[in-house]
């Protein structure tokens, strides 16, 4: 199994080289990729859910004017999951959870491969020089959007190749989240007398990239699926729920940031939105709140649609623009147009 | 390659001559298009067979009405012999031979309840067409037409969860990110 997960590891690598090769030839006037950060950041992937240890963790989270912070015990035992404990606060709750290794079966590997070319394709990766982190050497990884403005900050252990320490930046370069350990042991965590999740396999499959029979099954149902946005991929999808509770969510990202999209049968009832912003985008009127990451949200043609965003503006309007708008009566019309999109849906899935 | 076009028609009401007609199903028993469009005619013609010609619709009727009327008898000169052509016809059809250099809007009484057909063919296929999607489509979702108050933490939760997923994901922001939101 570590063969196979190393030998993924070395294709992952060869597919963001390629692309990056491919890049700098296309046009060599735009800024572009270093190798071996490329290199630095597929390995600290691979290291995440290949490596055991135990750590504290502290993560500090800003938006608008305000800013909160907690720590976190974070137990990871390799190919099966992360054991999170978030310490309790004036701002936060105590919370625990066990996250299962979404990415470590083989397939998904393969997803990760390919999300990775993403952040190669959608950012420029450079190294940033040297640091230290509690007390260990590591690489600084710098991730920017092609505008420029910063993205991510990694700073990468020499020794693990865990990502010791991160900055992240909102689409204005902002600084919106900063997570550090203050320690950090490689070994195997004891998760005896630990709940595991009964579905593991289920919560693993929503890691999965969505084939075009799921998206197609989707849309069959009556689910809107709008495709992906340029340079984003869909990363996952599930429906939650039984009959009109249902609840569609479909997860596209670039690499790091991503876009969920949750949708619900029914109209909009706004009463719980009353500190939220009206605003409209793509021409549609929607409700978005106030901080980090965007919550929109909105109906049309008797569906209620929330997307929660840490991604580029125009992602968000591509998705806001391709459903539907005002209301059905449930006549002919609707019929129709319900009709041409479920067989527009049968010819191209991802249409 | 060149097609049968308003041919096929003439074919079905046998108005081709013989050599025209042997010339034309030749063709059609190598052209799939021009035999699917034979068998189209074919078939509009056996449905309005025995029932009075439709009612055209009232463009339609401008249309016809807005024709001079010269253009049927030739007497202003606007018809001329026909060309020769591969589906050439007798003399005495002179319009169906003069298809491809027709002056626009030159019809007589058989182009007009072709057209009345090709008008109705084109109107059934959109209604079938539009009855198809619309079974496609079928009714409208019952009972989601309530109103709904989206669990817009419960969904920031789920967010944060997927993305911490990411290969280069961080489940623990991802945690406290969602318990944080929490109001």
């Amino acid at each position: 199994m570590a063969q196979v997960r190393r030998a993924l590891a070395v294709a992952a690598g060869g597919v963001l080289t390629a692309s990056l090769a491919g890049a700098a030839f296309a046009d060599v006037s735009e800024p572009a990729s270093d190798p071996r950060a490329v290199q630095l950041l597929a390995g600290a992937a691979d290291a995440g859910r290949t490596t055991s240890y135990v750590g504290t963790q502290v993560v500090m989270l800003w938006s608008d004017d305000s800013q909160r912070s907690a720590t976190v015990q974070v137990s990871h035992r390799a190919g099966t999951g992360s054991l999170i404990e978030v310490e309790p606060t004036a701002t936060t709750a105590a919370h625990r959870s066990f996250e299962p290794d979404g990415v470590a079966s083989a397939a998904t590997a393969g997803l990760s491969a390919q999300v990775l070319a993403l952040v190669a394709q959608n950012f420029v990766v450079t190294l940033a020089g040297s640091g230290e982190v509690i007390g260990r050497a590591t690489d600084v990884v710098a991730v920017d959007r092609p505008d420029g403005t910063a993205a991510q900050r990694l700073w990468i252990d020499r020794d693990t190749r865990l990502v010791l320490r991160r900055k992240f930046y909102d689409s204005a370069g902002e600084l919106v989240r900063q997570t550090a350990f203050v320690t950090l042991q490689p070994t195997t965590p004891d998760f005896t007398g630990v709940p595991m999740p009964q579905t593991l396999q289920a919560a693993d499959r929503s890691t999965q990239q969505a084939s075009g029979a799921d998206l197609s099954a989707f849309g069959a149902a009556g689910w809107r699926l709008p495709s992906a946005p340029a340079g984003m991929v869909v990363l996952a999808n599930r429906v939650e729920g039984s009959g009109d509770d249902q609840v569609l969510h479909v997860t596209y990202s670039d690499g790091l940031g991503t876009l969920s999209l949750f949708e619900q049968r029914g109209r909009l009832d706004a009463s719980g939105l009353a500190d939220w912003d009206r605003d409209e985008i793509g021409g549609v009127p929607v409700y978005v709140s106030q901080g980090y990451p965007r919550r929109i949200v909105w109906d049309g043609g008797d569906r209620v649609y929330t997307v929660v965003a840490e991604c580029r503006d125009p992602a968000v309007e591509h998705v806001v623009r391709s459903l539907p708008r005002g209301h059905s009566a449930g006549g002919l019309d609707d019929r129709v147009g319900r009709g041409a999109r479920r067989v527009g849906s049968w010819i191209n899935p991802f249409g | 390659m060149s097609h049968l076009g308003d041919v096929a028609a003439a074919l079905v009401d046998g108005e081709l001559s013989h050599d025209a007609r042997d010339r034309a199903l030749a063709h059609v028993a190598g052209c799939d298009e021009c035999r699917a469009e034979v068998e189209a005619q074919r078939r509009l013609r056996t449905m309005l067979s025995g029932r009075p010609d439709p009612a055209p619709a009232p463009e339609l009727l401008a249309r016809l009405r807005g024709i001079p009327a010269a253009t049927d008898d030739g007497a202003d000169g606007g018809w001329t012999p026909p060309q020769p052509a591969l589906f050439g016809v007798a003399s005495t059809r002179p319009r169906v031979a003069a298809a491809a250099s027709r002056p626009a809007g030159g019809r007589g009484p058989r182009g007009r309840r072709r057209a009345v057909r090709r008008m109705v063919a084109g109107s059934a296929s959109a209604f079938a067409l539009t009855m198809a999607l619309a079974a496609v489509g079928g009714p409208a979702d019952s009972g989601g037409s309530g109103p709904v108050s989206p669990p817009v933490d419960q969904f920031l939760q789920s967010h944060t969860v997927t993305r911490a997923r990411l290969p280069l994901g961080d489940p623990g922001a991802g945690i406290v990110e969602s318990v944080t939101w929490r109001r």
